[in-house]
């Protein structure tokens, strides 16, 4: 899938209604995906996409009093890991995951602090950036790889948005992307099994501009 | 005149131009000889003026050579017979020595010459003079036939030291008489000019004196020595200290204020001029022909002695045993001093002729020919009788492209020379067809002779050794070259001492290994050995050193030897818990008081030093030969001496006496030592504790060589014939009988196979009785001195081996069953071999750990052997229906049938990679690792392949050889190489340089291609294919 045409998609999907309030804004945070389990024979490993920090934009609208919409892209790069009875390998990787989600808002639009929910979904493209070696530990469970995989994900999150200044937001938030689990990148050993679903937590702080407009409904 | 090597003519022949051709036949000769007419007694090097002073005893007068042009210049005048002379220290004085002429009434006399002022006095004195010497001091020492004198060259006036009673020729000599004939004497002076010592005849052929004159202090000591040949060249040859003084042909080395003979030239004939007719017609008269020359500069000697049919060579030899390095064939004898410029770039010496000048600063440029290998060794076995090449390295040191041509003994079959001759540098490939040695069984060791025309040494020759072992002849020789004389295990340590006598040398070796660990320097010509019963030294005796070295074997270096009377050179050795005692060749005056040729010493071993006992108990202490053997029993309780003429005696030590003395035989040689304390081995005869005969070996026609112990078990080894096989066997200690016999590789040593025509003064004493056995501390394994080195054997040498049986053939790269000409197979079975053996280098052998394989009756080369699998070479044989032999110690297993394919590729799965092993060897050159699912293939990525079975390639290498880097060795049918659906691009397909029966194939990935987990990696090449399922991931 080629992320760009999505992205475009999902900006010209959000702007279809017609909107009051528009955010641009920037991301930095914190990832954390749950290792999977891998099992061969009796043994059995983890193995996942581990820590790692993510940055990013987004830019979405308010169209509704309680609703809103937006797309976001964030690049979170980190190790992927294995791990099995004390042994453990690392390897280099970064993803890149854009994501459109609707924003349900409990409070209206002119309240200075706005709760919010979000449900939406996107892809993950995950690289595997390591050396690749012959001789990498607990090969006989996956095998960290050298290239690059797209991943549909689900996007689940929950936040809250201040308004500092007229223009000015602050947001707070968490995002659960969750997928099926790379085969690839993570691919798993001749006659091992690994888990199907793939969870990457995201907890982020958001710093955005924030204007009104008026877009004619077509 | 040149100072080059000379071209000796031997055919002279005019070209129509009239322009004379030489050809050279006799070889060149270092140097250039000055002719003079009349006799030159000795000489002088004045460097002052570039003058050498030639006394010329038969013109009466000096001559005068001018050392830029070789010129002879005007002579200097003397009134009598010019005997001797000397310069001084600061070249400004030459004193001449005088003979007394006929009808002068004894009177001879002295010349001074001041090279200054131009002035000389003469001087008259009783007697002859002999010898004259300068030092460091301001006077001559001057030997005559009456006394010893100090001459004041400013006034001519003597004093004298001593008296003496020397005597020379008198004149008128008889007609073909010489100087060194005449005179008798010589002289020479220490490097720091401190000593001067002097040799002179007191009894003519037969007790000469040695005389130091110490500068700095003007003490004189003397020693008289008789000796037997005479004392001869009468040339000095004096260290810097004058520690050590070459005289005639022995080393003296001062000690304790004694001259000892550190060693001597072997092979010393004695007899006049060897190059002529005798000159003084009388067996009597000594020599005239020899020269001593210390280079201390390069720390080796210079000499030519009287050797039988050497003719004119130069030898030049270590300063510390004599040891033989080179041979310089010069143009003629040389006759009395030698004397080297002080910038050791030229040796002047008297000569049979007048003045022979040798630039022995130049001999390193000079041309010479030598060989990189002292032996090469040609191994056979039951199933391959192909050719079998090896190469000889022929060098020029001095690089200057000299010539060489290779001979063997005339009549020689089977060997071919394929360059005979040509010019150094040169690799000589020799062939050896093993069809004609096959009859043998063993070893045949044939010289080949190296001669050069240009070159001015005499090549050592080359031992080519030829085996053709069947396979059941047990044991793995390695090669030593030279003459090895005798064996000795180390009782604790992992080590075995081997006497190596041409070189004077005890090899030692790490017993398991059979690696070389040090080399250790004896005297000259080392006979035997012995270790002390503490474990702790080991001695070795001497054939012509009369000292008995003694090593530390715990740091393997020299310590003090053993000091032997004058006329004793210790050869074998005894040691007990009480005493150490020396069989001894004995010169001079025999300490037997009855009859008998020699005696026993006993070594004091504290004070190192050796004397004969009166008696030996209740024995006298007179030995029939000098030839006999000492062997001591395992704990050193007992001593065992066997004679040839068939006496033995046992010495006790808990008595610390000799207690018995038999004669059961006629005669005894071979084998020798003891069994245990109370059971001992003289030939094929075990003797009991009171040497009573307990038993006999059965007589063959095989004589005895060794013996020893392992296990508790006795071992003898026994040889027929010196190409022969060679038989080891066990003997039951209870019984006294042999079992096992056991064929050997090759041979044992006999006396016989050692003796061999002496090389100049290459020392040679070969005993009749020989040690050829040892059994390591440890006793995993049983080593012998055979033909071409050291034969090594497993402890179970005797082990009874099943008959090989094949299972199965496969490649050994992917284990399946298709095979090419020229590929790596496995043969696995039961009882393919005795043990595990891998081939310790390249080329690989056709026969290894006691097996060989044939396929169609072509022996295969092997990798490795063990009892259930072998991994060699297929050969390049047409594919086919074949049939596979294995050939073993236990026999010859049934054929085997299977198929070779012209071309069956299989990629060896031999990789390790982490803890994976077996993976498949398939290379990522991006970062140089195995392909497998963490470092799978990936496009646009190159890829090396290490398989094996693509049949023939051009070149084709030998079997068992190393495939060529350049150039590459390209298979003959092309391979095609497929990832999935893509075709990759087949860069090389040949054989890997330095590898045997690997090839490769380098492919380049394309850019699309299959992605997966398990894609499939095919190889097709001819009818055959390969395949291999590989990760591809994309990107």
């Amino acid at each position: 899938m080629n992320w760009k045409k999505l992205c475009c998609a999902a900006t010209i999907a959000s702007g279809v209604a017609s909107a009051q309030i528009w955010e641009f804004g920037v991301v930095g945070g914190l990832g954390y995906a749950p290792n999977l389990s891998v099992r061969q024979a009796s043994a059995t490993a983890s193995a996942g996409l581990g820590h790692g920090a993510a940055v990013g934009v987004y830019g979405g609208e308010d169209t509704y009093r309680h609703f809103g919409g937006e797309v976001r892209y964030l690049y979170s790069f980190g190790n992927l890991e294995a791990s099995s009875n004390g042994a453990s390998v690392r390897f280099g990787r970064r993803t890149h995951t854009i994501a459109g989600d609707i924003l349900i808002y409990p409070r209206p639009t002119e309240s200075r602090v706005r709760p919010f929910l979000a449900l939406g979904g996107g892809v993950e493209i995950l690289d595997g950036t390591g050396r690749e070696s012959a001789a990498q530990p607990l090969g006989q469970f996956v095998a960290l790889t050298h290239t690059r995989e797209t991943l549909a994900v689900g996007d689940v999150g929950a936040g809250f948005k201040i308004a500092l200044s007229e223009h000015l937001r602050l947001r707070i938030e968490a995002h659960d992307y969750a997928g099926p689990s790379p085969k690839k990148v993570i691919a798993p050993a001749p006659g091992a099994s690994i888990g199907s679903f793939m969870n990457e937590i995201v907890g982020t702080i958001s710093l955005a501009f924030a204007w009104s407009g008026r877009i004619e409904a077509r | 005149m040149r100072l080059g090597p000379k071209i000796v003519p031997c055919l002279v022949s005019m070209l129509p131009a009239g322009i004379l051709l030489a050809i050279p036949c006799a070889g060149a000769a270092f140097g250039t000889v000055v002719p003079i007419r009349g006799t030159v007694s000795d000489i002088a090097l004045d460097e002052t003026r570039g003058y050498v002073y030639a006394a010329n005893l038969s013109a009466g007068q000096i001559e005068v050579m001018s050392t830029f042009n070789r010129a002879l210049l005007a002579p200097l005048g003397v009134p009598l017979p010019p005997s001797c002379l000397a310069m001084s220290a600061d070249d400004r004085f030459l004193v001449v020595g005088e003979l007394a002429p006929p009808g002068a009434q004894g009177q001879g006399g002295l010349t001074v010459f001041d090279l200054v002022t131009g002035g000389r006095q003469d001087a008259r004195f009783n007697g002859s003079a002999l010898a004259v010497a300068f030092g460091a001091g301001s006077q001559a020492l001057m030997v005559t036939t009456t006394g010893i004198f100090l001459i004041d060259p400013f006034s001519a006036k003597t004093t004298a030291l001593a008296p003496t009673t020397l005597v020379s020729l008198n004149l008128p000599a008889p007609l073909a008489t010489f100087p060194p004939q005449i005179v008798q004497a010589g002289a020479g002076v220490s490097g720091d000019g401190n000593t001067i010592v002097v040799m002179a005849t007191v009894q003519t052929a037969s007790q000469y004196l040695l005389l130091r004159y110490s500068v700095p202090s003007g003490a004189l000591t003397a020693e008289v020595f008789t000796t037997s040949p005479p004392l001869t060249p009468f040339a000095v040859a004096v260290d810097r200290d004058a520690a050590n003084v070459l005289a005639g042909w022995v080393l003296f080395r001062r000690l304790n204020q004694q001259s000892y003979n550190w060693a001597q030239f072997p092979n010393n004939a004695g007899s006049p001029n060897p190059g002529g007719a005798n000159p003084g017609g009388s067996n009597t008269a000594p020599p005239i022909i020899g020269t001593n020359a210390w280079d201390l500069g390069r720390n080796w000697i210079y000499a030519q002695q009287t050797v039988t049919g050497d003719g004119p060579v130069l030898h030049i030899v270590d300063t510390d045993n004599l040891t033989v390095r080179e041979r310089i064939r010069i143009p003629e004898n040389l006759a009395g001093r030698s004397i080297i410029s002080s910038d050791d770039q030229i040796l002047y010496a008297a000569s049979v002729s007048g003045i022979t000048i040798l630039p022995i600063g130049q001999l390193y440029r000079t041309p010479q020919i030598a060989t990189q290998e002292e032996d090469l060794m040609f191994q056979g076995d039951a199933c391959n009788r192909a050719v079998i090449t090896q190469t000889v390295d022929i060098v020029d040191p001095a690089n200057t492209g000299a010539d060489f041509t290779l001979s063997l003994p005339q009549g020689t079959q089977g060997i071919r020379i394929l360059t005979p001759s040509g010019v150094a540098p040169a690799q000589v490939q020799i062939q050896v067809d093993p069809v004609v040695f096959q009859g043998a069984q063993g070893t045949t060791a044939i010289p080949l002779t190296i001669a050069t025309s240009a070159g001015v040494n005499l090549p050592f020759p080359v031992r080519l050794l030829i085996n053709t072992r069947d396979f059941n002849q047990r044991g793995t020789v390695v090669n030593v070259p030279g003459k090895l004389v005798d064996i000795l295990a180390d009782p604790v340590r992992s080590r075995v001492y081997i006497v190596r006598q041409d070189k004077n040398l005890v090899l030692v070796y790490d017993s398991a290994t059979l690696q070389l660990v040090a080399s250790l320097r004896t005297g000259n010509t080392p006979m035997k050995m012995s270790i002390t019963s503490d474990r702790r030294y080991l001695i070795v005796g001497n054939d012509n050193s009369q000292i008995a070295n003694v090593f530390d074997l715990d740091t393997l270096q020299p310590a003090a030897p053993i000091l032997f009377p004058f006329g004793h050179y210790p050869r074998t050795l005894g040691v007990s818990l009480t005493d150490i005692f020396a069989t001894a060749r004995i010169a001079g005056q025999n300490p037997c008081s009855g009859s008998g040729s020699s005696a026993l010493d006993r070594i004091d071993f504290a004070n190192g030093v050796a004397n004969p006992p009166a008696n030996l108990g209740i024995y006298q202490n007179c030995l029939s030969s000098a030839n006999g053997a000492l062997a001591e029993s395992p704990g050193n309780l007992s001593l065992m001496l066997a004679l040839p003429d068939g006496n033995v005696m046992l010495y006790d030590s808990s008595v610390a006496t000799w207690v018995d003395s038999r004669k059961d035989f006629t005669a005894l040689a071979g084998a020798y030592g003891a069994f245990s304390d109370n059971l001992f081995l003289a030939d094929v005869n075990v003797l009991n504790a009171a040497l009573v005969p307990a038993a006999q070996f059965p007589a063959t026609t095989a004589s005895s060589s060794g013996m020893g112990v392992a296990g508790g078990v006795g071992l003898r080894a026994t040889a027929q014939s010196a190409s022969g096989a060679g038989l080891i066997e066990r003997v039951d200690l209870g019984t006294l009988t042999t079992y096992h016999g056991t064929a050997l590789t090759e041979a044992p040593l006999l006396p016989s196979y050692l003796n061999t025509p002496p090389m100049g003064l290459i020392g040679q004493t070969i005993l009749p009785f020989i040690r050829t056995l040892a059994v390591p501390a440890d006793q995993s394994s049983i080593l012998l001195l055979t033909i071409s080195g050291i034969t090594q054997l497993a402890p179970d040498f005797d082990a009874i081996t099943q008959i090989p049986a094949i299972s199965s053939v496969s490649n050994a790269a992917d284990g399946s069953d298709e095979v090419a000409p020229g590929g790596l197979v496995r043969v696995a079975g039961a009882g393919l071999a005795p043990g595990s053996v891998s081939a310790a280098g390249l080329p690989l052998p056709s026969a290894l750990g006691d097996v060989c394989v044939t396929v169609n009756s072509v022996a295969l080369a092997l990798f490795s052997v063990s009892p259930s699998s072998i991994v060699g070479q297929l050969p390049f044989v047409p594919a086919g229906a074949s049939k596979i032999l294995v050939r073993g110690p236990g026999g010859t297993s049934s054929a085997y049938g299977f198929k070779i394919l012209p071309q069956a590729p299989a990629i060896f799965r031999t990789g390790t990679a982490g803890t994976q092993t077996g993976l498949a060897t398939v290379i990522r050159n991006d970062n140089g690792e195995l392909i497998d699912p963490t470092n799978p293939i990936h496009p646009n990525q190159s890829l090396t392949i290490y398989l094996t079975g693509m049949g023939t390639t051009a070149p084709l290498p030998d079997l068992g050889a190393m495939a060529p880097l350049s150039p590459l060795a390209l298979v003959d049918a092309p391979p095609t190489v497929t990832l999935g659906s893509a075709s990759l691009n087949v860069i090389f397909a040949g054989l890997t340089p330095g590898e045997v029966g690997v090839y490769q194939i380098n492919v380049q990935v394309p850019a699309h291609v299959q992605e997966g987990t398990s894609v499939p990696l095919t190889i097709m090449q001819g009818g055959s294919s390969t395949s291999l399922p590989v990760r591809v991931v994309a990107p």
